[in-house]
């Protein structure tokens, strides 16, 4: 039996990941918990000026592989990660992984 | 969750919330009008803590197992937020319950006008209120009192004027 790679274990270690490769370095992030988020968006109300960098700073919490190069590739490519000006980084797809997909109805 | 057990929740409740994520089920309860204006207040007062505010009032709502709801929002916080979560589809209808119960007093306390005896009516049924969210005779019997009192202030405010300038 073959052993799993990196990504299909940290997959199996945090059930659901972003993986993201820029200039061929691959970086896997697990899912923001409630309290990284609230603090996250506790600091967006008190500083909206900075939404990009703290945006930018909890992806590099939430990094569990490719660490090494974060700080690199976050100066070259910061949209990639924080997002804005419509486009979305990897801070939109841990959002997304916050959310989830319910299913919500009122009867 | 069964159909049956939503059923006895549904007829303990009225209508439910009903969240289905990861193979869990929660269930909420409709929020009152006054835990609404609450949850506006503390959202006013401190917007940084949105999130938890959203959560603490979506948690009062709960009538299924905390452990489940612990759990959806462990793995999924954002289900529980103000904007297109639970908190925010919660908060929307207690408001529209609000505004439906608001519009039918004051159409109440309007139509009124043309009758006497609902006038009557309401302001037997403001005189008689105790607390509590006010039915919509209770709540038409109080605009018809505001309105009263306010066409006493115009009359007062009319005999001041006649009375001043007597004076001169």
């Amino acid at each position: 039996m073959s052993t799993p790679g990196p990504i299909e274990a940290l997959k199996a270690q945090h059930k659901r990941i972003v993986v993201c490769e820029i200039e061929g370095h691959v970086m896997v992030f697990k899912p923001l918990n409630r309290a990284k988020l609230q603090d996250l968006k506790k600091a967006i109300t008190g500083k909206p000026e900075h939404a990009l960098e703290l945006s930018i700073n909890a992806c590099e919490f939430c990094c569990v592989l490719g660490v090494e190069r974060f700080k690199e590739l976050a100066d070259l490519y910061p949209i990639a990660f924080g997002g804005s000006y419509g486009s979305p980084g990897v801070i939109d797809h841990l959002m997304d992984l916050a959310k989830g997909s319910p299913s919500i109805r009122t009867e | 969750m069964a159909p049956e057990e939503l059923d006895e929740l549904r007829a303990r409740h009225g209508p439910l919330t009903i969240v289905e994520s990861e193979g869990r089920t929660v269930a909420f309860r409709a929020m009152t009008a006054a835990e609404a204006l609450t949850l506006q207040t503390r959202l006013r007062a401190t917007p940084e803590l949105a999130l938890t505010i959203a959560v603490e009032a979506c948690r009062a709502c709960l009538v299924t197992l905390p452990a489940d709801f612990d759990a959806m929002l462990d793995a999924t916080p954002l289900v529980f937020d103000l904007e297109d979560g639970v908190c925010g589809r919660l908060a929307k209808a207690a408001s529209d319950a609000a505004a439906a119960e608001v519009k039918a007093a004051v159409s109440g306390w309007r139509g009124a006008e043309r009758q006497l005896g609902r006038t009557a009516q309401h302001l037997l049924a403001f005189q008689a209120y105790s607390g509590g969210p006010p039915t919509a005779d209770e709540l038409a019997g109080a605009l018809a009192v505001a309105e009263g009192l306010d066409t006493l202030r115009g009359l007062f405010k009319l005999h001041y004027s006649f009375m001043k300038a007597l004076a001169r």
